[in-house]
C-alpha cells in the first residue's frame, strides 16, 4: 500500500481500484477487438495480414509508445486485480463448513482470477511465438514459400498441440470477458434498472463471439492443413 | 371510589402536580416554551444527559439534545441502536397536516386522541402532541425518509384505524422502520460529531438517585459482563413498554420492563399499568413453542370482513359455510364503523365470539378476516398492490394463502399505554428522571389510536424533551455526582449482588418456563377482560410463582461473558414483580375504560362503561417493597375542552 | 398442517472472541413444523438450560423479519435456504425429519465473532456514521411539501431504504464485501433531493469507512442480492459506483 500512500484517499479505495481495473479492462477489450479484426485478415490471404503487420512496423517510435501504453494498461489491470483479490481473500479468513452459491452468476465470475492468470501465461507464450520472433525465415516457410507473419501463424497454429492450447486460452478469454463486460457496466455505474441483466446477456454473447472469432483461426488452419489441403 | 384495601394504600398527600401551564389549550405549549428557562449555549456542553433506549423517542431525543450542545450518552441493549422495536411498526404516523383538505386540524387530532383514549389522558399533553405532529413530518422528510407519494410528487395519506380523516403518513408497511432509520441516522450524525457517545449492548440495571435527584445509571456490558456506572445531570428513559409481561406479545423478544421497574423501585411512580392495548389483527397462536406473536397491519380491516360461523363448533372449511351461516359480527353490531371500530372494541368482540364457541381454526381462538368480497369488488391486482406484502408475510408464517382462504386472526398484546408517571415536562416525580415514548404514561389515556405511537415517540424526542430538559438543567444545575460517589458505588454493589445471586441459581427449570407461566396467567386474568375474582386469583398466584422462580430457576454460564440466560433471568424476575402491580392497578380501577375492560362495569349491550365520577384520574403507584402493598397517588384529570361522553361506534 | 420432526444440529460454539470455536452436535427433538427456526433454537436452548449447559447464543429481537438482529449461515446459506427470508421467518416446515442442519455465524473479518452465533456488526454503524445521513438539525426542516419528489424516485428510494442491516450480504459475499449495505444507503439518499448537497462527500467517506472495516470489494458475484432478506438489488451498487465516479471528478 506504501506506493499508493501519496495518492489522495479517494483514488485508492477499493471502489476506485475496481474502477481502475474496469477502465483498464475496457481498454484491453478495445485492444482485443482490434487484434481480432487484424487476425481475421488471415482469411483474405497472406498479403493482407502481412501488409497490416508491415503498416504496424512502419509506425516506428509510435509503435513503441503504443506498446508501452498497452503494457502499462496490462500491468495496471493485473496488479490491481491481483491486489484486490488478495484484499478480498483476507476479508474472509475463515470459510464456511459448506460453501454454496445462490446468485445468478456462474463459473465465469467465480474463476475470474484463474481465467485471468491463464491469459497471462498465454500472452507470454503468444508474445514469444509471434511478437518477439522474426517474421521471416524457416518459421515462416509454408510449402517452400516465405509467407512472413502469415506463414509464422500458419505453422504455429497448424501444430495441433499449440492449436489446442490456443483454443483453450481464447476460450478462457471468452469466459473472462463474459463476466468482465457485465461487471464493467456496474463498476462504471453506467446502467441501472434492468440494465444489469441485459448487460450480462450481452457480455456472455461477446465472450462467445470473441472466443469463436479467435478459435476459428486455428480451426481453419487445421482444417486446411489436414482435411482440405492448401492454404489461403 | 378506590379506598385503601389489603391490596393498596392511598396516599395522604395532595394529588400529583402535573405542571400543566395555564392559559387556553392552544396557547399552553407556546406560552410554556417562552416561560421555560434556557441554558446558555456555552454552558450546554457542560451538561451531561443519559438516554436509555434508542427507539424513536430515545434516538430522536439523543440526537436533538446533542445538536443543541448537550453531552449525551446513549444506551441500548441491542447490538445497534437501529434495532429498537419501533422498527416493527407497520401502519403509519398521524399528523394534522390536512394535506387532504378533508377537514383535519390540530384540534381535531387532539380531540380524536382524547376521545380514542377514552378520556383518561391529559388534555394539555395531547394538544401539544397534535401541535408538533406537523413538525415531525417536515423533519422526517428532510432527513430523507421515503414516505409514500402520489404521482404529483406530494405525500400520500391514508385513513387509519377508523379515523374519519386521512391523516396517516406511511412508508409502505414499514413506517416504523423508516422513521427509526431517520432518527438513527440523526443519532449516527451526532455520534460522528462527538456529541453523542453510543453504548450498544448495554442493559440498564439500576438508577442512581442522590438526594432525591436521578443522576446516573448502572449498566451491564452484555459482551464482557462488566458493570459500568455512568453519571450525568439528567437521565432520560425511553425504554418502551412492558407488553412482554404476557410472554406472548407483538413486542420484540428483548423488550422488557427492567429499566422502568428499576426506576420505579428507586422512587419513580408507575402510572396506569393496567392499560394495555390488545391489537385485534394478529396471527393466532400455533403451539406451545411459540415465542412471539406477529401483528398484521390494521389497514387490513379497511377491506377485509371479519366473521365467524353462526353455529358454535362449526368445523366446515370457510368456503363451505354459506353466507346465511356466517356472522359478520362487527358489521351487525356497529353499523356505522363496521370492521373499523377501534382496536379495543374489535379485540373484545373477537374474544367474545371465541369464548362463545364460535371461534375457528385448530384452537378455536381465531376469527376470519375475509378478502373474498374485496377481491371480487376491486380485483386481485388492487388487493395485491395494497396488501401483497402482508399476505406474503401471513403465508410465510402460516403456510395458508389468504387470497384463497380467509385469513385467521386473533387479538394479541401490542402496546402498553401505562408507564412511568411524568408531568407536562416529561419529568417523573423523581427530579432529573425524564421518561419518553411508550415508557411514559402520558398521551394515550386508556387506549391508543392507530398510528399515534410513532407520533408520540418522535414528538417527545424531537420537540418536547429538548426544550423541557433545558428548563430542568437551567434550574437544577449540574448534579456534581461522579461514578465514585458513595451512592453510585452502593447501587453498583447492589446490582453486582443481584447478578451473583442469579448465577448461583441452580434449579431445574428454564427461565422461559417461568415467563410462559406468568404470561399465561396474565393473559387469562389481566388480559382482554378482567374481573375482581380473576385479578385476586392472579395476585395470589404471582407471589407464589415468584417464590418458585427464586427456588427453582436455573441460570447457566458465568457473569463475565455474553450470557443471554442471565439477561433473560433478570428481565423475568422484574416482570414477576411488575405483574403484581399491574393486577393491583387493574383491580383498583373497577371501571371499564379503553383497553381496560372490567366485566363488572359494562353497559346493557356489553360495551365498556366508564365511571367518570370515580376514576377520572391517572393512578400513579409508589413502590413500597417487593410484595408490599403499593401506595396510590392520584392525578386528577380535568377536561376543559373535550366533553366526556360514552364512546359509541354504533 | 403441523407435525413434528427431529433434527441433528451441528452448531458453531465459541465461548469468546479470543477462544477457538468448534462445531458441537445437538439433537432437536419433536420440533413442530409450524415453529420458526429461532423457536426451534429456543426449544433446544431451554433443554440445555435445564441440563445446566450454556445455551447457544444468538442475536434476535423482533422475530418478524424487520429488526435485522438475527442471522446465521444454515447449511451454507445466509438466513437459511428460503429466499427473501430472515432466519426468524424461516419455518421448520422447510426441513425434513432427520435432516442434519449446520449452523454457523456470519464469517467476515469485518464482523468479529463475540460468542457462538453472535457477531459484532458495529462496522455497519460506523459506515453510517461516516455519512449515511442528511445533515439537518431538528427544527431546520421546511414544510414537507416544499420539495415535491417524483413518485418513481420516492419508490426507488424506499426500495433501497428497506435494508435491515442484518449483514447477510456480507456473510454471503465470497469477498465478505459490505458493498450492498453501503450502496443501499448511498443510493437512497442519492435518489432524493434532500441527499444531494452532501452526495460527493458521503460516498467517498462511506466507502473509505467500509474499506477501513476490513470488508472486501465488490467483484459482482451478486450473492448478496440472492441472500438479502429484503431483496435489495445490486443496481444499488451500480448507483454507488456512479456516485463515486461523480465524486472523483467533482471539486468538493
Amino acid at each position: 500500500m506504501s506506493a499508493t500512500a501519496v495518492l489522495p484517499k479517494r483514488l485508492t479505495s477499493t471502489v476506485a481500484r475496481e474502477l481502475a481495473v474496469a477502465i483498464s479492462g475496457l481498454l484491453l477489450v478495445g485492444f482485443i477487438i482490434s487484434h481480432l479484426s487484424a487476425n481475421l485478415l488471415i482469411y483474405l490471404g497472406p498479403e493482407y495480414l502481412n501488409a497490416y503487420a508491415e503498416n504496424m512496423r512502419s509506425l516506428g517510435p509510435l509503435l513503441v509508445v503504443a506498446r508501452a501504453g498497452l503494457l502499462a494498461v496490462f500491468v495496471t489491470h493485473i496488479v490491481l486485480a491481483v491486489q484486490l483479490a488478495k484484499h478480498n481473500r483476507k476479508a474472509r479468513s475463515q470459510g464456511y463448513a459448506i460453501e454454496t452459491r445462490h446468485g445468478r452468476k456462474g463459473a465465469a465470475t467465480r474463476y475470474m482470477l484463474y481465467s485471468g492468470l491463464m491469459l497471462l501465461a498465454f500472452i507470454l507464450l503468444h508474445l514469444t511465438d509471434f511478437t518477439l520472433r522474426s517474421h521471416e525465415g524457416p518459421n515462416a516457410m509454408v510449402g517452400g514459400e516465405d509467407l512472413g507473419l502469415y506463414g509464422l501463424v500458419w505453422n504455429f497454429l497448424g501444430n495441433p498441440i499449440r492449436a489446442v492450447f490456443y483454443i483453450v486460452a481464447v476460450c478462457s478469454l471468452g469466459l473472462h470477458l463474459s463476466h468482465a463486460i457485465s461487471s464493467v457496466v456496474v463498476t462504471l455505474g453506467w446502467l441501472s434498472e434492468n440494465g444489469t441483466k441485459r448487460a450480462e446477456l450481452a457480455a456472455r454473447a461477446a465472450g462467445i463471439v470473441v472466443a469463436l472469432g479467435f478459435s476459428s483461426i486455428p480451426i481453419y488452419i487445421l482444417l486446411k492443413t489436414y482435411v482440405l489441403g492448401g492454404h489461403a | 371510589m378506590a379506598i385503601a384495601t389489603d391490596y393498596w394504600k392511598i396516599a395522604e398527600s395532595a394529588g400529583l402536580d402535573s405542571k400543566i401551564p395555564s392559559g387556553p389549550i392552544g396557547q399552553k405549549w407556546t406560552k410554556h416554551k417562552f416561560d421555560m428557562k434556557l441554558v446558555n449555549p456555552a454552558n450546554k456542553r457542560k451538561f451531561k444527559v443519559i438516554v436509555v433506549g434508542t427507539g424513536l423517542a430515545g434516538a430522536s431525543a439523543a440526537a436533538t439534545m446533542s445538536e443543541l450542545g448537550y453531552k449525551v450518552k446513549a444506551f441500548c441493549f441491542q447490538d445497534s441502536p437501529r434495532r429498537a422495536h419501533s422498527i416493527a411498526a407497520q401502519g403509519g404516523i398521524n399528523a394534522a397536516k390536512n394535506y387532504q383538505n378533508d377537514g383535519d386540524s390540530v384540534y381535531r387530532l387532539f380531540y380524536d386522541t382524547v376521545k380514542g383514549g377514552d378520556y383518561r389522558s391529559r388534555e394539555a399533553n395531547v394538544h401539544r402532541l397534535a401541535e408538533v405532529s406537523v413538525n415531525i413530518i417536515d423533519q422526517c422528510v428532510a432527513q430523507g425518509v421515503p414516505f409514500a407519494r402520489e404521482y404529483g410528487g406530494y405525500l400520500a395519506n391514508r385513513s387509519f384505524g377508523g379515523a374519519q380523516v386521512s391523516r396517516t403518513f406511511y412508508a409502505r408497511g414499514q413506517t416504523g422502520q423508516q422513521l427509526l432509520l431517520g432518527a438513527y441516522s440523526a443519532l449516527m450524525k451526532e455520534v460522528a460529531s462527538g456529541g453523542v457517545e453510543m453504548f450498544p449492548r448495554r442493559e440498564m440495571l439500576d438508577l442512581i438517585v442522590v438526594d432525591g435527584r436521578a443522576c446516573g445509571i448502572v449498566v451491564r456490558n452484555l459482551v464482557t459482563g462488566q458493570l459500568e456506572t455512568h453519571t450525568a445531570d439528567a437521565v432520560c428513559l425511553a425504554t418502551g413498554g412492558y407488553g412482554n409481561v404476557f410472554y406472548l406479545s407483538t413486542n420484540a423478544k428483548g423488550s422488557n420492563v427492567t429499566a422502568a421497574w428499576r426506576a420505579h423501585k428507586r422512587g419513580a411512580y408507575f402510572a396506569n399499568p393496567c392499560y394495555t392495548q390488545i391489537h385485534p389483527t394478529c396471527i393466532p397462536v400455533h403451539g406451545d413453542f411459540q415465542s412471539k406473536l406477529t401483528l398484521m397491519s390494521e389497514s387490513l380491516r379497511n377491506d377485509g370482513r371479519v366473521w365467524v360461523p353462526k353455529k358454535p363448533g362449526d368445523t366446515r372449511p370457510a368456503h363451505e359455510i354459506p353466507e346465511a351461516d356466517r356472522n359478520y359480527y362487527l358489521e351487525t353490531k356497529y353499523p356505522s364503523f363496521g370492521n373499523l371500530v377501534p382496536r379495543d372494541v374489535a379485540s373484545r368482540n373477537a374474544k367474545d365470539v371465541c369464548d362463545a364457541g364460535n371461534g375457528v381454526g385448530a384452537t378455536g381462538l381465531a376469527v376470519y378476516l375475509d378478502f373474498t368480497d374485496a377481491i371480487k369488488r376491486d380485483g386481485m391486482s388492487v388487493i395485491e398492490a395494497k396488501y401483497g406484502n402482508l399476505f406474503q408475510m401471513y403465508e410465510r408464517i402460516t403456510d395458508d394463502n389468504p387470497y384463497k382462504t380467509p385469513m385467521m386472526i386473533y387479538p394479541a398484546v401490542h402496546y402498553t399505554m401505562g408507564g412511568l408517571w411524568v408531568d407536562y415536562n416529561l419529568m417523573s416525580n423523581l427530579p432529573g428522571l425524564h421518561v419518553l415514548g411508550e415508557a411514559n404514561f402520558s398521551d394515550h389515556g386508556a387506549n391508543r389510536l392507530g398510528a399515534s405511537a410513532l407520533m408520540q415517540g418522535l414528538a417527545d424526542g424531537y420537540f418536547v424533551i429538548p426544550y423541557t430538559i433545558g428548563d430542568y438543567l437551567a434550574k437544577a444545575g449540574p448534579s456534581g455526582v461522579t461514578p465514585d460517589h458513595p451512592e453510585a458505588k452502593k447501587v453498583e454493589a447492589e446490582v453486582k449482588q443481584r447478578i451473583d445471586t442469579f448465577i448461583h441459581m441452580t434449579g431445574k427449570r428454564a427461565v422461559n418456563d417461568f415467563h410462559r407461566e406468568l404470561g399465561l396467567l396474565m393473559w387469562d386474568e389481566c388480559g382482554m377482560a378482567r374481573n375482581e375474582e380473576g385479578l385476586k386469583k392472579a395476585l395470589k398466584r404471582i407471589p407464589e410463582l415468584r417464590e418458585e422462580f427464586w427456588q427453582d430457576v436455573n441460570v447457566t454460564g458465568s457473569p463475565g461473558t455474553l450470557n443471554q440466560c442471565l439477561e433473560r433471568a433478570g428481565r423475568v424476575a422484574d416482570f414477576l414483580e411488575f405483574a403484581e402491580l399491574m393486577c393491583t392497578d387493574a383491580l383498583h380501577r373497577s371501571e371499564s375504560c379503553g383497553g381496560h375492560f372490567r366485566e363488572e362495569s359494562q353497559t346493557d349491550e356489553g360495551e365498556a362503561k366508564r365511571k367518570d365520577d370515580e376514576f377520572c384520574y391517572a393512578a400513579a403507584w409508589q413502590y413500597n417493597g417487593v410484595g408490599e402493598t403499593p401506595t396510590l397517588h392520584k392525578e386528577a384529570l380535568e377536561f376543559e375542552n373535550v366533553k366526556l361522553t360514552q364512546r359509541s361506534y354504533k | 398442517m403441523s407435525k413434528t420432526i427431529n433434527l441433528k444440529l451441528r452448531v458453531w460454539r465459541q465461548a469468546s472472541p479470543e477462544q477457538a470455536g468448534k462445531f458441537e452436535d445437538y439433537d432437536a427433538k419433536g420440533i413442530s413444523t409450524d415453529a420458526s427456526f429461532l423457536e426451534m433454537l429456543d426449544v433446544v436452548n431451554d433443554e440445555l438450560e435445564r441440563h445446566d449447559i450454556d445455551p447457544i447464543a444468538f442475536d434476535h429481537d423482533c422475530r418478524e423479519g424487520i429488526c435485522g438482529s438475527c442471522g446465521a449461515v444454515v447449511n451454507g446459506c445466509a438466513h437459511g435456504p428460503e429466499s427473501a427470508t430472515t432466519l426468524c421467518q424461516l419455518h421448520m416446515r422447510k426441513f425434513k425429519d432427520g435432516d442434519v442442519v449446520i449452523i454457523e455465524p456470519w464469517r467476515a473479518n469485518g464482523f468479529p465473532i463475540i460468542k457462538d452465533l453472535v457477531v459484532d456488526r458495529g462496522a455497519f454503524d460506523r459506515i453510517i456514521q461516516a455519512g449515511g445521513y442528511v445533515s439537518i438539525r431538528t427544527g431546520q426542516a421546511p414544510d414537507a411539501h416544499a420539495i415535491p419528489i417524483p413518485k418513481p424516485a420516492a419508490d426507488k428510494a424506499m426500495d433501497a431504504a428497506q435494508c435491515i442491516g442484518c449483514g447477510a450480504c456480507v456473510a454471503a459475499c465470497p469477498n465478505a464485501s459490505a458493498s450492498l449495505f453501503t450502496a443501499a444507503k448511498i443510493n437512497q439518499l442519492a435518489l432524493l433531493p434532500q441527499g444531494h448537497p452532501e452526495r460527493n462527500r458521503r460516498v467517498v467517506a462511506m466507502v473509505e469507512q467500509m474499506d477501513k472495516e476490513g470488508f472486501g470489494s465488490c467483484s459482482k458475484h451478486y450473492e448478496c442480492e440472492a441472500a438479502c432478506p429484503k431483496e435489495i438489488k445490486v443496481e444499488n451498487i451500480t448507483a454507488m459506483n456512479r456516485e463515486y465516479r461523480r465524486a472523483l471528478i467533482a471539486r468538493d
